[in-house]
């Protein structure tokens, strides 16, 4: 299983690695939520405004909430990952302007984030990697 | 630390993936403007939120307001992305050691 994301140059002009990754809506349509990939993050978490679109009614005081929901990843060799759970949703849409992939996800996976050669992958079986020396 | 329960599978039907992949390759478009546009946005984003759909981008004081805007001049966009940009441009450490409660 091969994933890729992208370096997605942020307002401050510095380009962090994201994964876009399919959301099932609140109305039942889905959008399309980047997350940063964020390897030292325990928990992935939805932005405000991501989670405004996954639920109807977020909102309040507290400092997040938690939404059952799926996300769903494009594969490279055709279908989807999907992970099912309750995730973290912030409610300050100040907290985070990207939703952050953590590592309760991301542990299923090897992660490969290059900047040199402009790669963000996250594999599975079948796929793996291999370091080589030229 | 009580680990989330998560439930990992694979959806290989077909049609369902092209469906995905069209709507991704949409917000990978949407993606790419927003990240060659900002200079455009800037400063007045700042505090706000954007919302980008069909390469085009709508900046207004609430998502959803942002949002309606965006699928009102793009409503068959569902490759659309949207955003709070910080006020802020202070360097990231994302290192927040809040908990999380379920309400």
């Amino acid at each position: 299983m091969r994933i890729a994301g992208l370096w997605f140059r942020c307002d401050d002009g510095i380009a962090r690695p994201v994964v876009v990754v399919h959301l099932p809506g609140g109305d039942g349509s889905a959008h399309e939520e980047r997350f940063l990939v964020d390897r030292g993050a325990d928990r992935t978490v939805l932005s405000a405004d991501s989670s405004s679109l996954v639920l109807d009614g977020v909102g309040g005081t507290q400092d997040c909430v938690l939404v059952r929901t799926a996300l769903e990843f494009k594969r490279d060799d055709g279908g989807t990952a999907v992970v099912r759970g309750e995730f973290a949703a912030f409610t300050d849409p100040a907290a985070t302007d990207l939703s952050i992939l953590g590592r309760d996800v991301s542990n299923n996976f090897d992660l490969i984030l290059s900047w040199p050669r402009n790669e963000i992958l996250m594999l599975a079986a079948p796929h793996c990697y291999r370091v080589e020396t030229n | 630390m009580n680990e989330p329960k998560l439930v990992f599978e694979e959806n290989n039907d077909p049609i369902h993936y092209e469906k995905v992949r069209a709507q991704h390759e949409r917000a990978l478009l949407n993606c790419d403007w927003l990240a060659a546009h900002w200079p455009e946005l800037l400063p007045a984003a700042r505090g706000r939120f954007v919302a980008v759909a069909g390469q085009q981008a709508f900046v207004a004081d609430t998502s959803a307001e942002a949002w309606s805007l965006a699928k009102a001049a793009h409503p068959k966009d569902d490759g659309a992305i949207m955003q709070f940009v910080r006020r802020d441009t202070s360097p990231r450490i994302y290192a927040n050691r809040g908990s999380l409660v379920s309400v």
